[in-house]
């Protein structure tokens, strides 16, 4: 195998095509796993583009959703998901939480209160 | 309005994957633990041409799209939701597909011991990222005909005491089992890091 792209050559010609000749960089921080929550209440999406608000109205608060779900919802593919939360987000409308980092995901205390719980479920 | 504030900090989000060769349960599993019903994340990776193609040099790219399998489980007490991911079924792309192993907790891989073999790229890959994973041993005649030692040595596992779980993946108590065997290893390994 050639040079494993991380991010596929594919995916940055679609990307490009896509948003019309724009070169928005891709949101590096908004990942599958990502959760993205709105940050704006439902009286402020007055005249924003109807596909906006439907992405809005997905995650409200407290939970919000993964981006991978947002896309599956929405019927849209992964990396053009990305790039419209990623506008929002410049924009204001959501906010986003990483998944944890390795530093965390391994710290024992934790891993025991997931165990317990997913005992429980 | 509470809750639009940036504030909020919610539950942190984890991810553990679900692999395994083309027909041998994953979406299923996912969707027997998930609290939502299953969704399919879509999308679209190019892989460089390998093969006849590049004898005469030239370069062929496929482009294909994958559909990954989605669910969660929410876990208030410990703070956290836990997404997994039923990753596709053609190994050969998701080879190519950082995004996503990175974060990932560690893996469920799912063997069929009828064919044992379409399980190996699973193995091998998250063996050579270093990803923790548990096997389950998907009972699809009712009866699992091999022992867990047996199926551990025919996938020739790197470590020894990889857990392999006989299991229907249309039964929540089992796939919760195989969750519970995935903290369990990783706790004991976080345990032994803490120690040192
Ligand atoms: N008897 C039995 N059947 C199962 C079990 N798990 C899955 N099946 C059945 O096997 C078939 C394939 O299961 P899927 O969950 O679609 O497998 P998959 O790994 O997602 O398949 P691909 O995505 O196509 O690679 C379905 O008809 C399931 O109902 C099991 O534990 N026991
Ligand atoms: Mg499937």
């Amino acid at each position: 195998m050639t040079e494993a792209p991380r991010r596929g050559g594919g995916r940055r010609t679609r990307l490009y095509a896509l948003t019309d000749g724009r070169t928005t960089a891709p949101h590096a921080s908004l990942t599958m796993d990502t959760t993205v929550t709105a940050a704006v209440p439902p009286d402020a999406y007055d005249g924003l583009p109807s596909e906006w608000q439907a992405v809005l109205s997905l995650c409200m608060p407290p939970n919000g959703r993964a981006v991978a779900e947002i896309a599956a919802r929405m019927h849209m593919r992964l990396t053009p998901t990305i790039l419209l939360l990623g506008e929002l987000e410049d924009r204001g409308l959501v906010r986003h939480r990483s998944p944890l980092e390795e530093a965390e995901t391994t710290n024992v205390h934790l891993l025991m209160r997931i165990r317990d719980n997913l005992a429980r479920i | 309005m509470p809750g639009y504030d940036t504030s909020a900090q919610d539950v942190a989000p984890v991810k553990i994957l679900v692999a395994g060769g083309f027909g041998v349960g994953k979406t299923t599993l996912v969707e027997t633990i998930s609290e939502i019903e299953p969704l399919r994340t879509e999308e679209r990776l190019t892989a460089a041409g390998v093969g006849v193609d590049d004898l005469e040099g030239i370069e062929s790219k496929t482009v294909t799209t994958v559909a990954m399998d989605f669910g969660r489980i929410t876990l208030t007490d410990a703070g956290v939701v836990l997404y997994l991911f039923g990753t596709p079924g053609q190994e050969r792309f998701w080879f190519m597909w950082d995004d996503l192993l990175n974060g990932a907790l560690g893996a469920i891989v799912l063997v069929d011991t009828r064919r044992l073999d379409r399980s190996f790229p699973a193995v091998d890959f998250f063996e050579s990222r270093g990803l923790p994973f548990v096997v389950g041993a998907n009972c699809f005649h009712g009866e699992q005909l091999y022992s867990p030692e047996e199926i551990r040595s025919a996938l020739h596992l790197r470590n020894p005491d990889t857990p392999v779980l006989m299991l229907d993946a249309r039964t929540r108590t089992d796939v919760r089992s195989a969750l519970l065997a995935l903290l369990d290893m990783l706790i004991a390994k976080a345990a032994a890091v803490e120690r040192v």
